[in-house]
């Protein structure tokens, strides 16, 4: 039976449906057996197409990107009412991506910062005219609407995307697998005891070694492996972008927590080496931490 | 444990929270003086904070 699919894009780049297109030849395995009935990014039908869809009449719902304006809300919850399984694709969508890290301020400051105080403008202006408007803060999807199964990954691979629609079109069950990108990578582990760190373009990198015990932060240890640990197979740290494996509820805490424990240096020095320690350890899912979410208590309570 | 107290303070310094509603203290079941002190000195602390703008619940 052809299965009635929609992908729908919220705030986003985009880069999820670039991975799914990048399955080329591969993609006339699942074509076949899917009816793609929304999807703004390679099809041109309209959110009034997808409106006038009876409820529950889409097999697959997969939805992209974070509720940055009303919009997105209004498409999410769509999705929501005419999908029987929702699928929350990409880390954007599972934790509300990098966008989420705007969470750090408020509206008003980040609509200042881009509109009006930016170095290339020049008489800005806030717009506002035919326009949805803005939310407050970026709250995951999941915690707007129920998904029935999540994807992370910034983007997901191509071989991510396939693997879950596949599980899906055959009627089996979808689970992360709790293992880390450490479990993925190829190169050497040590006992760690990290004397210092250092950026990226900083020092040499041993190709054979762990980079994490070379003092680059790699944050393999406490990332969902699901990637195949493609960053650190080429001397890239891991930036966590596929957010934590199931059992850890809180990256950042997980990632301190472990620092704490590996680094063999005065806790100022420690303190030192991250200057941007939101932006470090919450790459793409800072708006799930508590820490956002108490923020985002607070916001909501002010607006009230 | 110091290491990662010090990154946790930083977090919540980041995210908007006042870190001195955090305190860490080392006693030992023989030094209930300590203990004392150190739970004294962080009621007053947050005392003069005020109540806590994120109070949990609310």
């Amino acid at each position: 039976m052809v299965k009635r699919i929609a992908l729908a894009q919220l705030t986003s780049c985009w880069g999820c449906d670039q991975s799914l297109l990048d399955l080329h030849l591969k993609l006339l395995d699942v074509l076949p057996s899917l009816d793609i009935v929304y999807w703004p990014a390679v099809v041109d039908f309209k959110v009034a197409d997808l409106e006038s869809m009876s409820n529950h009449s889409i097999h697959f719902g997969f939805v992209e990107g974070s509720c940055r304006t009303k919009e997105d809300v209004h498409l999410l919850k769509l999705m929501r009412q005419k999908s029987k399984i929702l699928v929350a694709w990409g880390s954007c969508s599972v934790y509300g991506g990098v966008q989420g890290l705007g969470n750090q301020w408020e509206l008003k400051d980040l609509l200042e910062r881009k509109f009006l105080k930016a170095d290339t403008i020049t008489e800005g202006r806030i717009p506002d005219e035919n326009l949805p408007g803005f939310t407050e803060h970026i709250t995951p999807n999941p915690d707007i609407v129920d998904f029935d199964a999540i994807l992370p990954g910034c983007p997901p691979t191509s071989e991510n995307t396939a693997e879950a629609l596949t599980a899906l079109i055959t009627s089996k069950s979808y689970d992360l697998p709790d293992k880390t990108v450490c479990d993925q990578c190829p190169k050497e582990r040590k006992e760690k005891k990290i004397k210092k760190f250092y950026r990226t373009h900083q020092g040499h990198i041993d190709q054979n070694k762990c980079l994490l015990d070379q003092g680059y932060l790699c944050l393999g240890f406490a990332t969902i492996g699901l990637c195949g640990a493609q960053c650190p197979t080429v001397n890239a740290p891991c930036k966590g972008c596929f957010g934590p494996p199931p059992s850890i509820k809180d990256h950042g805490a997980k990632i301190i927590s472990a620092l704490g424990a590996v680094a063999d240096m005065p806790p100022e020095e420690l303190e030192r080496a991250f200057p941007d320690p939101l932006g470090s350890f919450y790459f793409t899912d800072y708006a799930s931490s508590y820490l956002s979410k108490i923020r985002g208590k607070q916001r909501s309570k002010k607006t009230k | 444990m110091k290491s990662r107290f010090v990154l946790l303070k930083r977090l919540l310094e980041e995210a908007g929270f006042d870190p001195e509603r955090v305190h860490l203290q080392w006693a030992s079941a023989a030094e209930g003086d300590v203990f004392a002190e150190g739970i004294t000195s962080m009621v007053e602390r947050i005392t003069k904070l005020g109540p806590n703008p994120v109070r949990k619940g609310d």
